[in-house]
């Protein structure tokens, strides 16, 4: 059976699932009965230094629905842990003594140098196995100066991860916001100031919507809203492109715990094949409970076994190599539209999706409003035809249709060697 | 007419006086979970095959959405009866059986009745009007009967900006939709309700008022100025065979309504029960009759199962229900003993070559006779036909086999002033196809009449 564990900036880990710091990490009963459950590690709900006063407003949560109604993301405007230092430190405490093989991870954000060296001690007194310099949160505490405001700000991100560095032997790694043009810059300012690692995304600053009878926005308190920070399966796409740019990124070689999105086993391959070593849970586990990582471990496992992977480090970041520039992607190679005859269901939802949103390749079959009936005569007369010579190949009606496998892109052979578009109109050398 | 009681209380244990209650209507959340599974195909197969063309994609799409008024508006724009139906139209034959959600493995086809229903009852317990009328026309048209039909004409002409008078022999609006359709379908108030409703909007209504008898059509011809003709067909059709008069002899139609007032009570004696006929009327008397604690019931049908008028669906869940069937039985007579029933003598069946409609012709096996025990008799073999119930009807409105003939695309029948919609003119078909007549008529009558003014 392969061996799940990772080693991370040098902590070792029992497996990659480690859950992101958010009120899943909020007590030290809490992190006991994720690890009981299989979580290997857990980043403490951010701490911030003993002086820094931190309230939080109710309510605090709103969602966006997908299909039936299930929650696709969600929006929060909490801020740091807002218990005691003194409680937190001592729980961490006694997580580390019950759980010493277990990861635990200080989640900190604070404001002067002192106050940073302060927390830092403190922390390591705990028994911490290593930081998170939480530079991410885009409300609440940027606005005081920390969180985003820092992780959007190079030099800041520079100046407190030496700090850090300097206060601490244990590894330091730098939680970075997706509220920034290019993700590579903070990145690799953070390890040009000597980080260990990196962990990414925060939330994405966001406003869930609008009560369309009270004019209020969402999250509501007492009757006004701010916007707040996006995370769940909604930001996936984001994290994944950020964690893929630093991995193949060559400046940057310190190692990824990946984050955003992620609740099940295939989303955890998934970032970890883009180069993440191991990957945090929030939302997930705020929606499904610790218990999602039953599916994680046991996923994961067959996946590796199936593919013959002994190690995570035989597959992490396998599929770099193959997300690259545009300019890299051959312009010969052409897959149309087929749509399988034997699984159409005749609902021609890719008629109006090819002809409005696409490119006018998907055509009726002749009468097909002849008014025949499905039950009668069954959909063979309601099934659409592609026209080859029009398809482009864009992949909408595929990703229309509600069919599993109807509609398949298939290679066609253009005749053409393969070429790109840097062969094509190659950029003069700088 | 049978006095409307109280329900009876229900014990959870014993099987009900009136049938069993239908589902009640579904909440805002479960309305959306289904709404969420459609696909709103394009060109939608379950629209094409709504009789009334109701837009079935778009109304779910805005059930989805929380656009419910929007939802119900479009219902009702196409199907005033839209509630109603949505408990009572067989749309596994219409919307449902179109469903291509049906055709992918592991999914079932949505539940189109049930979100019809849902839109339409949210509109109605808030009693929403949701069209504006035309401007007042001035003009009156006479509608004969409200039953589904004329309520449905009636609801577009006041949307067209005219004024109908529905004229009604008996003392509450529904027509069979309120009398006839099994209780299990529908709850036995929801027709007087959404006629109400429907009412509501600007018709008025005259009841105990028998058209041919009470008011002759010379004066709906001098005070009106269309007249819509939809009294659907007559009582239940008679056997013709002898003794038929005896007791425990009736007419499904007869017996469904009884049931429905809730003033029948089985009698004891109802051991076993005889309901001669193939078609939904009497697998509805079959089922309804073993959903209120009868012990036997048998349905005689003078043809074999495959060749049964009533649909498969529905046949498949009477005999769940625990109906059972003597296929190729004739009646020639009622067997009875003090005037009371005691059975019916039959004669076996063969069939024979396909009649016109395509259906294999029964023919008597000669010296087959047998006896048929029995209870009581419940003959469910159609209705009469509608020249009965409009006596002193002008004799230039053409009448043939049985149904007034009326133009297809307009509801006219062969005088220009007189429209006619329903079972009156299909013969007995369903509620959504006499709502469609109703509405076609109605944008007829519009047309008439603007042409008349002018
Ligand atoms: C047992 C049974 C079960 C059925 N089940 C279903 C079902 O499950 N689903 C479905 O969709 N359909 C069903 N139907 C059919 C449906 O009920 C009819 O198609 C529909 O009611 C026809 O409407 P209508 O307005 O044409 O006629 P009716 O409903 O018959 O209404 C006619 C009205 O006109 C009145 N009237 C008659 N003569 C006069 C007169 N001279 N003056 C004044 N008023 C008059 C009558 O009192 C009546 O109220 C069933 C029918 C029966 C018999
Ligand atoms: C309610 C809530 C509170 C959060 N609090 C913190 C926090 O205190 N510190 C932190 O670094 N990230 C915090 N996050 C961000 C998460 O750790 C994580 O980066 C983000 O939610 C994306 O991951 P997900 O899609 O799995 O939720 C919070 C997220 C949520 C939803
Ligand atoms: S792949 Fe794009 S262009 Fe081709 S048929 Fe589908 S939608 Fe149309």
């Amino acid at each position: 059976m392969a061996d799940l564990s990772v080693t991370l900036a040098g902590i070792r880990s029992p497996n990659p699932f480690w859950l992101a710091s958010a009120p899943p990490t909020n007590t030290g009963g809490q992190i006991e009965l994720a690890f009981d459950l299989g979580w290997a590690g857990a980043v403490w709900k951010t701490l911030g230094h003993e002086t820094d006063q931190i309230v939080n407003v109710s309510s605090r949560l709103a969602a966006i629905r997908g299909a039936a109604g299930r929650v696709a993301g969600i929006n929060n405007i909490e801020l740091i842990s807002d218990r005691p230092l003194a409680e937190n430190l001592s729980e961490i405490e006694a997580v580390k003594r019950r759980y010493p093989e277990h990861v635990v991870i200080a989640s900190i954000m604070t404001g002067e140098r002192r106050q940073w060296e302060e927390l830092i001690r403190q922390c390591e007194e705990a028994g911490v196995d290593g930081f998170e310099l939480n530079f991410g949160c885009p409300h609440g505490m940027c606005e005081r100066g920390m969180g985003s405001a820092v992780g959007q700000d190079v030099a800041a991100i520079e100046t407190i991860t030496r700090w850090a560095k300097e206060a601490t032997r244990r590894p330091v790694l730098v939680k970075l916001t997706p509220n920034i043009t290019d993700i590579l810059e903070p990145a690799r300012a953070a390890a040009r100031a000597g980080a260990d690692g990196l962990a990414l995304i925060n939330t994405i600053k966001s406003l869930m919507g609008v009560d369309v009878d009270r004019f209020v926005p969402y999250p509501t308190v007492a009757g006004r809203s701010s916007h707040g920070g996006y995370a769940g399966v909604a930001v996936k796409p984001v994290a994944l492109q950020m964690v893929a740019s630093i991995a193949r990124d060559p400046q940057i070689t310190i190692p990824i715990s990946g984050i955003g999105g992620i609740t099940n086993w295939r989303d955890c391959a998934e970032f970890m094949l883009l180069g993440a070593t191991t990957i945090q849970v929030c939302t997930g586990v705020m929606f499904g409970g610790y218990r999602i990582v039953r599916d994680m471990r046991d996923g994961l496992t067959d996946w590796m076994d199936e593919n013959g992977f002994d190690s995570c480090s035989a597959f992490i970041g396998k599929a770099i190599p193959n997300f690259v520039e545009w300019n890299d992607l051959d312009l010969n190679y052409k897959v149309i539209a087929h749509i399988d005859e034997e699984k159409c269901i005749g609902c021609q939802l890719c008629y109006p999706t090819c002809r409005d949103g696409g490119h006018q390749a998907i055509k009726l079959p002749e009468g097909a409003d002849g008014g025949h009936s499905v039950r009668l005569q069954g959909v063979a007369h309601r099934r659409p035809v592609v026209d080859e010579e029009a398809c482009v190949g864009c992949n909408l009606c595929s990703l229309v249709c509600p069919v599993p496998e109807c509609i398949t892109m298939v290679p066609v052979d253009t005749g053409r060697a393969p070429e790109t578009w840097g062969e094509r109109c190659p950029q003069p050398a700088e | 007419m049978h006095a409307r009681s109280a329900a009876p209380s229900r014990d959870p244990g014993l099987p009900d006086a009136r049938g069993p209650r239908a589902e009640p209507p579904w909440s805002a959340h479960a309305a959306l979970i289904e709404a969420s599974r459609c696909l709103y195909c394009f060109n939608a197969p379950c629209s094409r095959a709504c009789p009334a063309g109701v837009d079935v994609a778009e109304f779910i799409r805005s059930i989805r959405t929380g656009a419910l008024r929007s939802a119900a508006r479009l219902v009702l724009s196409a199907n005033a009866l839209g509630e109603t139906c949505g408990c009572v139209c067989p749309t596994e034959m219409l919307c449902v059986g179109e469903c291509v959600l049906g055709a992918i493995d592991g999914q079932q086809p949505i539940a189109i009745g049930r979100l019809q229903r849902f839109a339409l009852h949210w509109a109605r317990s808030r009693r929403l009007r949701l069209f504006e009328a035309a401007p007042p026309s001035g003009k009156q048209i006479a509608l004969i009967g409200a039953g589904p039909a004329s309520l449905a004409c009636a609801h577009e002409l006041v949307r067209l900006g005219h004024q109908p008078v529905l004229l009604e022999c008996a003392e509450s609006p529904g027509g069979l939709n309120r009398t006839a359709i099994a209780p299990h379908k529908m709850d036995t108030d929801l027709p007087l309700a959404e006629a109400e409703w429907l009412v509501g909007f600007g018709a008025q209504v005259r009841y105990g008022v028998r058209v041919g008898v009470d008011v002759p059509f010379a004066e709906l011809e001098r005070d009106y100025d269309a007249i819509f003709i939809g009294v659907g067909l007559g009582p239940d059709r008679k056997l013709g065979v002898p003794r038929e008069e005896a007791e425990g002899v009736m007419g499904a139609i007869e017996l469904l309504h009884r049931i429905k007032s809730g003033d029948f009570v089985r009698p004891p004696a109802w051991e076993r029960v005889l309901v001669v006929g193939g078609g939904n009327s009497a697998i509805d008397a079959a089922r309804t009759l073993k959903e209120i604690g009868t012990p036997e019931v048998i349905l005689v049908y003078r043809r074999n199962e495959e060749q049964m008028k009533g649909y498969p669906h529905e046949w498949l869940a009477a005999k769940m229900a625990g109906v059972t069937a003597s296929f190729l039985t004739q009646p020639v007579e009622v067997l009875a003993k003090e005037g009371r029933a005691r059975g019916l003598r039959c004669i076996r069946m063969t069939l024979g070559d396909a009649d016109e409609s395509g259906r294999l012709r029964p023919v008597p096996v000669p010296e087959s006779e047998s006896e048929l025990a029995g209870d009581a008799v419940v003959v469910a073999i159609g209705q009469a036909d509608p020249q009965e119930l409009l006596p002193g009807l002008p004799e230039d409105i053409r009448i043939a086999g049985g149904r007034i003939v009326v133009s297809p695309e307009t509801g006219v029948t062969s005088r220009p002033d007189y429209f006619a919609g329903g079972d009156c003119t299909n013969g007995g078909a369903e509620v959504v196809n006499a709502a469609a007549e109703g509405l076609r008529a109605a944008r007829a009558i519009d047309h008439y009449l603007s042409g008349k003014g002018n």
